[in-house]
C-alpha cells in the first residue's frame, strides 16, 4: 500500500508538467497580445485614461521577456516554479505565488463546506428515498434532485440570496465573515452534487437491499437500522464515494460561479478573470495549482475508498 | 457506523481548516462610523502615478491629493498648491504648494515630492501607463522648499487639468524608495484616508486625523466626517444591488439597469454622474471598403436608431449621444445635436446613390453582385454586446450584412490591430477634449500605441487642427476648435455615437453630503451619516 501511495504521488510530477505545458502552448496561440493588456482597463470596459506609447510598449514587452523564443520563456518558468516563484501578474505586477496562496484558503474552506451539504444532505435524501422505495417521499426526492441537477448553480445562488437575505432576511447578502455568511454559499455550491449523491445513493441501496446476503442477514434477527448501516452501507458506499469524489472536480469549478455571486475572495474567480484578461503567469499558476489539488483530492479519494472497502485493498 | 464516521470526519476536515482573517459581518450603516463600498472588483494597484485606473481612480481619490482640483471644466481651486501662474509663453508653470501638508508616513510634502511626481511618470523605468497625463512635460525644477516650476517643451491647454486629475497625484517618495512596486498595494498618500490593510480582496482605509487640506468645494474642512472606509469587492451586479437593499454596503456603483428606478422609488439615493470624454460610439474604419465610401457610412448613421438602443438597454437611464464628445466635456457644441438624425429612408437612398441596390428577392444589397458585407469588432463589456447586437439588427433591415464578434478584450484589441473590422468600439472617460480628440482621430494613433485610431482617418488638416486645438491656453478659442472637429467628424461620418456614458452610484438614505468630482468619482471624506 505504501507503495502504491508513493507512485500516485510520483504521477503528480508529469501530470503537472503536461498541464503546464498544455496551457502554456495553448496561451500563446491566442490571437492576444498581452501587452494590450497591461495598457488597457479591461476590468470595467475602460479605455485607459492615457496613452501608451509605442516606446512603452517595446519596453515592457522586453522587460517581461516576451521578445525571446517560446521555448526559452518556457524553459525560464519551469525553472522559476520549480523554487516557488511563478512570476508576476501582468495587470497587477504582484507575485503569483502570493495572490494564490492568498486566495487559495477562501476556496478550499468553501468547496469543503459545499462537499459537507452533498454528504450530508446526498446520503440523508438517497438513504430515505432508497429505504422506501415508490413512496411518496421517493418520489418527491427523486423530482427534487432532477430538479437540483437540473438548475444552474448562477441562478440557485441568486435565489437563495432572494429569498433568504431579502425577502426572509436571515442570512447576508455577502457570503463573508462567518459561519452563518457561509451556508448560503455552502448550499448553492453542494446542491447538485447533492442530487448526483442521492440518486445514486437510492438506487444503490434499492439494488443492494434485493440481494441474497440481505435477506439472509434479515433472517438472523436483525434489527432495521444495524441491517442498513452493518451491511448495506458499505456496499452502497464504494461506488458513491467514488462519485463524490468527481465531484470534488465541479465543485472546485463551481467556487468560481459562488464566489462570484457570493462576493467571496478565491482562487476560482481570480482565475477566471486572468483567463478573460489574458493575465498568462496568473493563468498559468492558477492551472499549476488546480491540476495539484485535483490529483492529490483523487489520491485522497481512492485512499478513503480503500480504506471502506476491502475489496479494493487487493489490488 | 461508517455513514456516521465520513460524517465526522468532513465536519472535522472543516473545523481544521487554517481560521481566516474575515472581517466581522455586521450590518454596516454610517452610524457605526463605517463607510462601505460595494466595489466592481478588487483595485489591481493603487498607484496612480503608474497605473492607468480606470473606477480604481475613484479609490486613489480618497488616499491621495492632487496640487489643484477642478470642480467645473476651465474651473481651478487650490488643492495642495495654494496659487499658480503660467508664464506668458506658455511654457513654464509656477506652483506655490502649502507648508503644513504631510504624508501618512510622515514625510513632509514640498517641492521636492512635487518634482518628484513628474520625474517618477517620465522616467522610463518606471513604466508608467501615464506619460499621456503629461503631456509634453519637459522637467521640474525646486525653486524653494515650497514652489516649484514646471517646464513644458510646447504650450498645452490641457496641462491645468491633467494637473487636477489622480493621476498626477503626490505619492510618497520615500514610499517609493523603500516600498518599490509594493507601494501598489500598501499605497501612502497624503489624502483624507490612510491605507490600513487588506481583508480578503477589501481594501481597509481609515481616516487621516491630520486631514486639513481637502478642496473648499465639497462642503466640509478637516479630517473625514466617517472614520473609516471599506472598498468591498462585489463583482456581481446583481449582488451589489441586494448587499445594498440588506444595508450590508452603504455605496454601490455600476448597478443592474433595470432595477435603478425600482431602487430610488425605495428611497436609495441614485446619482446619475455624467462622464466626461467620447462619447459610446462606433468608430468606422474608413480605409476598408465598402465604408470607405462617405455615403456607406452615411447611410449607417441614418439607419441605427440611438435612442431606441437608450431605451431598450438603459432602460432610458443615458442619453443618446450625437457627436465624439458627452454633452458634460468642455468644448461640446450643442449644435451638433441637428447636425444628423435617425432616418432609415435617407439611408436607403444613400446607399442605392452609392449603388448598393437590394435584389428583387433577399434582404443584403449588393453591387455588381457583391453583398454589402461589414463585420463588428466588440468586447465584453457591461451593456456592450446588448447594444451591438440591437445596432446590428438595424443595419441588417437597412440591408448590410453585418457579422458581429463579441470577444474578450485583449483578442478585441488583437482584431483591431490587425484591422478585421468596419465598426470598432470606444469610450473613454477624460475631462478634458485633450485627451480624447488627439487619441481617437490624430493620423499618430493609428498604428502603434494602443490604436485608438479606429476610424483610421489620416488627413493633414485635421492633424494640424487637432494640434492647433491642443497648443490653444485661451479657453474661448478651444472650444472653438474643438467644436470644428466634432462637425467634421460627424460630417465625414467618423463615428456612429450611440450613447453618452452616465455612471450610477447608489447610496443608502441615511447618507449624507455624498460628494464627486468631475469625473464621478467620490470624495467620500466629505460623506456623513444623518445623525
Amino acid at each position: 500500500m505504501g507503495r502504491y501511495i508513493v507512485a500516485r504521488i510520483a504521477a503528480v510530477v508529469p501530470v503537472t508538467f503536461g498541464m503546464v505545458l498544455v496551457v502554456f502552448v495553448l496561451l500563446n496561440v491566442l490571437p492576444v497580445d498581452p501587452i494590450q493588456v497591461m495598457i488597457t482597463q479591461t476590468g470595467s470596459g475602460q479605455a485607459p485614461s492615457a496613452a501608451a506609447t509605442e516606446e512603452t510598449i517595446a519596453n515592457i514587452r522586453e522587460e517581461l521577456g516576451l521578445d525571446r523564443p517560446l521555448y526559452i520563456q518556457f524553459a525560464s518558468y519551469l525553472g522559476n516554479a520549480l523554487t516557488g516563484d511563478l512570476g508576476r501578474s501582468f495587470r497587477s505586477n504582484q507575485s503569483v505565488t502570493e495572490m494564490l496562496l492568498e486566495q487559495y484558503p477562501h476556496t478550499i474552506r468553501l468547496a469543503f463546506a459545499g462537499l459537507s451539504v452533498t454528504i450530508v444532505l446526498g446520503l440523508t435524501f438517497g438513504i430515505l428515498a432508497g429505504l422506501l422505495p415508490g413512496s411518496l417521499l421517493d418520489r418527491g426526492l427523486v423530482m427534487v434532485a432532477t430538479l437540483g441537477i437540473a438548475t444552474p448553480t448562477f441562478w440557485s445562488g441568486l435565489m437563495l440570496i432572494f429569498v433568504f437575505a431579502i425577502v426572509f432576511p436571515i442570512f447576508p447578502v455577502l457570503g463573508v465573515g462567518s459561519v452563518k455568511a457561509m451556508i448560503l454559499p455552502a448550499l448553492t455550491l453542494g446542491l447538485p452534487g447533492t442530487a448526483i449523491v442521492a440518486r445514486l445513493t437510492r438506487s444503490n441501496l434499492v439494488a443492494v437491499m434485493q440481494q441474497d446476503f440481505m435477506l439472509t442477514a434479515r433472517s438472523k434477527g436483525l434489527s432495521g437500522r444495524l441491517l442498513v448501516a452493518r451491511h448495506a452501507m458499505p456496499n452502497v458506499l464504494g461506488p458513491v464515494l467514488t462519485v463524490i469524489g468527481l465531484q470534488f472536480g465541479n465543485l472546485i469549478t463551481g467556487t468560481v460561479i459562488v464566489e462570484t455571486v457570493f462576493s467571496r475572495p478565491g482562487i476560482g474567480r481570480l482565475g477566471v478573470d486572468a483567463i478573460l484578461q489574458s493575465d498568462y503567469p496568473l493563468v498559468q499558476g492558477f492551472t499549476l495549482a488546480l491540476a495539484t489539488s485535483y490529483v492529490f483530492l483523487n489520491l485522497a479519494v481512492d485512499l478513503i475508498h480503500m480504506w471502506v472497502d476491502p475489496r479494493v485493498r487487493q489490488l | 457506523m461508517l455513514f456516521r464516521r465520513t460524517l465526522i470526519a468532513s465536519a472535522l476536515s472543516l473545523v481544521l481548516m487554517p481560521p481566516l482573517p474575515y472581517l466581522a459581518q455586521a450590518q454596516t450603516s454610517v452610524a457605526d462610523d463605517t463607510l462601505t463600498w460595494g466595489y466592481l472588483a478588487r483595485p489591481r494597484s493603487l498607484d496612480p502615478n503608474i497605473w492607468s485606473g480606470g473606477s480604481d481612480l475613484g479609490v486613489m481619490r480618497q488616499i491621495y491629493d492632487t496640487l489643484i482640483w477642478s470642480p467645473q471644466p476651465g474651473v481651478f481651486e487650490p488643492g495642495l498648491a495654494t496659487s499658480w501662474e503660467m508664464s506668458e509663453d506658455g511654457l513654464v508653470y509656477t506652483f506655490k504648494l502649502r507648508d503644513d501638508v504631510t504624508f501618512h508616513d510622515g514625510t513632509p510634502f514640498n517641492a521636492a515630492a512635487a518634482k518628484a511626481t513628474f520625474d517618477r511618470i517620465k522616467d522610463p523605468a518606471s513604466k508608467s501607463l501615464n506619460l499621456g497625463a503629461i503631456g509634453p512635460f519637459e522637467s521640474a525644477e525646486v525653486i524653494d522648499e515650497f514652489t516649484v516650476a514646471i517646464t513644458l517643451s510646447r504650450p498645452w491647454g490641457a496641462f491645468l487639468t491633467n494637473v487636477s486629475e489622480p493621476h498626477l497625484s503626490a505619492v510618497s517618495p520615500t514610499a517609493v524608495a523603500t516600498l518599490g512596486d509594493d507601494v501598489a498595494q500598501q499605497p501612502v498618500g497624503t489624502g483624507p484616508y490612510m491605507f490600513d490593510r487588506w481583508v480578503g480582496n477589501d481594501l481597509h482605509l481609515v481616516r487621516n486625523p491630520n486631514y486639513n487640506w481637502g478642496p473648499s468645494f465639497v462642503g466640509h474642512q478637516g479630517p473625514a466626517k466617517v472614520e473609516r472606509v471599506v472598498v468591498k469587492e462585489v463583482p456581481e451586479a446583481a449582488t451589489r444591488v441586494n448587499a445594498l437593499r440588506s444595508q450590508e454596503v452603504d455605496i454601490i456603483h455600476f448597478p443592474v439597469m433595470s432595477q435603478i428606478q425600482k431602487l430610488e422609488q425605495d428611497g436609495f439615493q441614485v446619482y446619475r454622474l455624467a462622464q466626461p470624454g467620447f462619447s459610446w460610439s462606433f468608430p468606422v474604419n474608413v480605409e476598408k471598403a465598402p465604408t470607405d465610401d462617405r455615403r456607406v457610412r452615411q447611410a449607417m448613421l441614418h439607419a441605427i436608431n440611438n435612442e431606441a438602443i437608450v431605451r431598450a438597454v438603459m432602460f432610458n437611464q443615458v442619453s443618446p449621444a450625437f457627436g465624439p464628445l458627452t454633452a458634460v466635456t468642455f468644448g461640446y457644441d450643442p449644435a451638433i445635436k441637428s447636425a444628423w438624425s435617425y432616418d432609415p429612408e435617407r439611408a436607403a437612398a444613400l446607399l442605392d446613390e452609392a449603388g448598393w441596390t437590394l435584389p428583387a428577392s433577399g434582404a443584403v444589397r449588393e453591387r455588381d453582385g457583391e453583398p454589402l458585407k461589414i463585420s463588428m469588432a466588440m468586447f465584453e463589456s457591461s451593456v456592450n454586446k446588448a447594444v451591438s447586437e440591437l445596432a446590428q439588427a438595424m443595419l441588417r433591415q437597412a440591408g448590410f450584412d453585418a457579422e458581429l464578434t463579441v470577444a474578450n478584450y485583449p483578442a478585441f484589441a488583437t482584431q483591431v490591430a490587425n484591422q478585421d473590422y468596419h465598426l470598432a468600439q470606444m469610450r473613454w472617460s477624460a475631462v478634458d477634449p485633450d485627451q480624447v480628440i488627439p487619441t481617437m482621430f490624430s493620423s499618430q494613433q493609428i498604428d502603434g500605441g494602443g490604436q485608438f485610431n479606429r476610424t483610421r482617418i489620416a488627413d493633414p488638416a485635421l492633424d494640424d487642427l487637432i494640434a492647433r486645438a491642443g497648443a490653444a491656453t485661451d479657453q474661448e478659442v478651444r472650444a472653438k476648435l474643438y467644436s470644428e472637429v466634432q462637425f467634421r467628424a460627424m460630417e465625414e461620418v467618423w463615428i456612429l455615437p450611440i450613447y453618452d456614458d452616465v455612471w450610477f452610484f447608489l447610496v443608502q438614505p441615511d447618507v449624507t453630503n455624498f460628494i464627486v468630482d468631475r469625473q464621478g468619482r467620490p470624495l467620500l471624506f466629505a460623506a456623513g451619516g444623518a445623525n
